[in-house]
């Protein structure tokens, strides 16, 4: 066990070291162009303007695509991509979190920033453009520049409060985009940010920030489960073509962002300790970050709690459906499980919150729920089947005879045995919908995984919340098992 | 009136199998009724059909007045009339004995805890096993098991209670424990219907005996009747256990070697003492000599286990009549023949090919 135990530490320092010496590049960073990354590895945020524009130009150069803005930086790190196509303006804050990171200086393209609405919602866009022509002929537009994109901080902005209304706006941004928006001390700063309070004050709504990833903050508008989202989105013209955009309120050059290793080894490099404690300390204690930790963890709880009890039940109908003798009834409840058991749960997710749910405006949490239940009525309803098919005919006989009817047979003699047997089973089912409900960050329900893949994205370290979040996560399952085994026992 | 009242029963297989042809009887209160017949017959689903674990096809089985397969008759509660006691025992695995005792009288007969358990320890005093209320039926031997099912059956008050082969899974040191169990019932009066292949046990306990066959009831008396006197040749046949070799005898010119080796065999597998063995090789042979055998005759050697009684039975060609009443047989092999015979006999058979006559002689019990 001990040497079990040093083993494992070998391993993590060895993670956490920097990575090995290379040659230095040849070409200094700030006069790289497109040309240069010819035969390389190009990372690119999933679904933006510049990852569509890369597949298009960049035909010679392997395009890695991550979903979050902070993944793109640690693969930089790690050295599974060599550059990355992105934001001009994000440059400065990410600069902070990655040493040695340079930008080209010419800009590959350039695009204005715009706002996107919910196609189902133009009034609303022609009302934002409105609001975005009185900033601009007000100097609004330029301060808000000014302070955030040219960093000049002696330049003050008003402030605004948005007071709580009826009215809800909800708004669609994505997690970690400074300088446009993010959350920071647990509060959400940024230029969109300011821009939108603004915006909703002038038009005394109240504010409701939903963070997505870009890819999902675009469906979600699509699908009308955002009415407006900001997320330093370019104007391109399939986008025009396709989507709801406003105006511009901004502009973004594209550049290529890549590591200058000489640079990079300058870093100090820190002891073991030193460097677990600096990253458990700024993933839980800068920021008060563990609070995210915590909430998301409430949130995983909720959702396997509420998922179970929804599953559970829903299970004894489906098995009821499945063990019919009227044909058309047995043949409902197979369906139900072969399609339920052919889709994966995430899949499954997506399809309830995109398409089936989304014209009802279901918290992300309420889906997460259903489609879980769903999910796990089709497992515990078939391993139901067995347990009673497994029960001895016997038994329902000698019921038969003392005189119970047939469901009284069910309920106080075949049901409880088969529900013993079925118990470890069970166990297993329900700890598989524990770990499962990882996958709800897809539909912007921040659960324990999501919060860690926030952190990740303001620390820029994937360490500290993955190892944090995986302990969590065997100690969950251990508690539910241990819980459920004294279940058993009764 | 009498308990139970069963008319005309029939229950065909979706297969067209007939298992139940026509099942008429009628059972009064304080009847112990065995059930015997071999294997296959139906005596099991007959007794199944009684509380609809079997739909039957056709008939009527009318308990209290009511006909339990007519039309909204009320069958949990008519079921709740008649108990049973199963091969397999069928205790309830999820529960302690006490409970499995106390489920139905509290489900179904609306009793209190505390009166349906001081209940279920009388019965369980009844059957001898008190101090195991509080254990699981994996804990118990069969016998025990089938004793238990015996007391959950007497707490619901049945008027019947039918036993489908309950000593048939046990191993014979439990059986006798068992059987107590039943005979203490049969002696305090209780009506029961008992499906056994115990022979003794059947004769000693019934006040009747339904001997089963072919889908009907073929006889039915006392036990004195049938085991001592059975009317019914297939009757015999099952009671005494016999068992039969048939030979063909085509011409005059038959193997008489190949008959004899047949015959030994017969007798050696059959552990027939050599003395009787001769004696029947004996007979044979004179019995065929007095016999004409053109046409072709039909030779059959009976042998019953149960008493041991050694039969030789022929069966004449068309037209043939009884060499025994004919005067001018050989009256050598006659005199052996009587000699060895405690009894001859001749009747007329119904064959596929017509009637014919045949020959039954009974060896002395030597």
């Amino acid at each position: 066990m001990k040497k079990l135990f040093y083993l494992l530490l070998l391993v993590l320092t060895a993670c956490q070291q920097q990575p090995k010496k290379q040659e230095a590049e040849t070409k200094p960073i700030k006069d790289w162009t497109l040309d240069d990354l010819r035969g390389k590895k190009m990372g690119t945020l999933t679904g933006s303007a510049q990852d569509l524009y890369a597949a298009e130009n960049c035909r010679e150069t392997e395009i890695v695509r991550f979903d979050i803005t902070s993944d793109l930086f640690v693969a930089l790190q790690s050295r599974k991509v060599d550059a990355v196509l992105y934001e001009g303006t994000c440059f400065a804050d990410i600069a902070k979190q990655c040493p040695g990171l340079e930008m080209s200086d010419s800009a590959v393209t350039s695009w204005p920033i715009v706002a996107a609405v919910t196609p189902t919602k133009p009034e609303l866009c022609a009302d934002f453009n409105s609001f975005l022509s009185d900033s601009r002929n007000e100097g609004y537009l330029d301060l808000l520049s000014r302070h955030f994109v040219a960093g000049d901080e002696k330049v003050k902005i008003p402030v605004t409060d948005v007071a709580p209304s009826d009215n809800v706006l909800r708004v669609g941004v994505i997690g970690a985009n400074q300088p446009w928006g993010s959350l920071r001390n647990e509060e959400w700063v940024g230029l969109e940010i300011e821009m939108m309070k603004r915006y909703c004050a002038s038009r005394h709504l109240s504010m409701d920030i939903k963070p997505y990833n870009f890819n999902g903050l675009l469906s979600a508008l699509q699908s009308g489960l955002v009415d407006i989202a900001v997320a330093a989105i370019c104007d391109t013209p399939e986008r025009r073509k396709n989507m709801l955009l406003s105006d511009p309120y901004a502009a973004s050059p594209t550049v290529i962002m890549a590591i200058n290793q000489a640079k990079a080894e300058t870093h100090v490099s820190k002891g073991l300790w030193n460097t677990v404690y600096d990253g458990i300390y700024s993933t839980l204690v800068v920021e008060n970050r563990y609070k995210l930790i915590l909430d998301g963890y409430e949130m995983t709880i909720v959702i396997t709690l509420f998922a179970t009890l929804l599953g559970t039940l829903l299970s004894f109908g489906i098995c009821y459906l499945r063990m019919n003798r009227r044909r058309w009834l047995s043949c409902m409840g197979s369906a139900y499980i072969s399609i339920i058991r052919g889709l994966p749960v995430l899949v499954l997710l997506m399809i309830l919150y995109y398409v089936v749910l989304a014209p009802f405006d279901m918290p992300g949490v309420t889906v997460a729920v259903i489609a879980f239940g769903i999910n796990l009525a089709a497992y515990v309803s078939e391993m139901l089947r067995s347990g009673i098919e497994g029960i001895d005919r016997g038994q329902t006989e000698a019921g038969l005879a003392l005189g119970f009817s047939r469901a009284q047979t069910f309920f106080y003699i075949v049901l409880p045995q088969a529900v013993k047997r079925v118990m470890p089973m069970y166990k297993g089912e329900i700890i598989s919908l524990l770990k499962s409900t990882s996958v709800v960050g897809y539909i912007a329900v921040v659960d324990i995984t999501k919060a860690s893949d926030l952190i990740r994205s303001q620390t820029f370290d994937a360490f500290p919340p993955l190892i944090i979040v995986a302990l969590i996560y065997m100690a969950s399952a251990w508690i539910l098992g241990t819980l459920l085994n004294q279940l058993i026992r009764k | 009136m009498s308990l139970l009242t069963i008319e005309h029963l029939r229950k065909t297989y979706d297969n067209g199998l007939d298992v139940l042809k026509n099942v008429t009887a009628t059972i009064e209160k304080g009847e112990v009724i065995s059930i015997i017949g071999p294997s296959g017959t139906g005596k099991s689903t007959f007794l199944r059909c009684l509380n609809l674990l079997e739909q039957p096809t056709g008939g009527k089985v009318i308990i209290d007045g009511q006909d339990i397969l007519a039309r909204g008759a009320k069958v949990n509660e008519l079921r709740r009339k008649m108990g049973m006691v199963f091969q397999s025992f069928n205790l309830f695995d999820h529960l302690t004995i006490l409970e499995n005792i106390c489920l139905a009288p509290m489900k179904l007969l609306k009793k209190s805890r505390e009166e349906s358990e001081k209940r279920a320890h009388e019965l369980l005093e009844l059957v001898g096993l008190d101090d195991k209320a509080d254990c699981y039926p994996k804990q118990l031997s069969g016998g025990q098991k089938q004793r238990i099912a015996i007391a959950r059956c007497l707490a619901m008050d049945p008027e019947i209670i039918l036993f489908d082969e309950p000593t048939s899974a046990l191993d014979p040191t439990m059986v006798s424990e068992v059987l107590g169990v039943i005979r203490m019932l049969a002696k305090k009066g209780m009506t029961m219907l008992i499906v056994t292949h115990e022979m003794r046990f059947a004769h000693d306990v019934s006040t009747r005996i339904f001997y089963m066959d072919q889908g009907v009831i073929f006889e039915d008396g006392t036990p004195d009747e049938i085991f001592g006197h059975p009317k019914k040749e297939r009757t015999k046949a099952f009671i005494q256990r016999i068992i039969n070799l048939k030979y063909d005898i085509a011409s005059p010119r038959y193997d008489l070697y190949d008959l004899n080796a047949k015959v030994i065999e017969f007798c050696t597998k059959h552990f027939i003492p050599y003395r009787r063995q001769q004696n029947l090789l004996l007979l044979v042979e004179e019995t065929l000599q007095i016999t004409p055998l053109k046409g072709g005759v039909e030779l059959t050697v009976s042998y019953a286990e149960n008493g041991g009684e050694l039969a030789l039975h022929v069966i004449l060609p068309e037209g043939q009549s009884s060499p025994l009443k004919n005067k001018d047989a050989d009256k050598l092999s006659m005199d052996i023949i009587k000699g060895l015979c405690a009894e001859t006999k001749d009747d007329v058979v119904e064959t596929p090919l017509g009637p014919r006559i045949r020959i039954s002689l009974t060896m002395k019990a030597v």
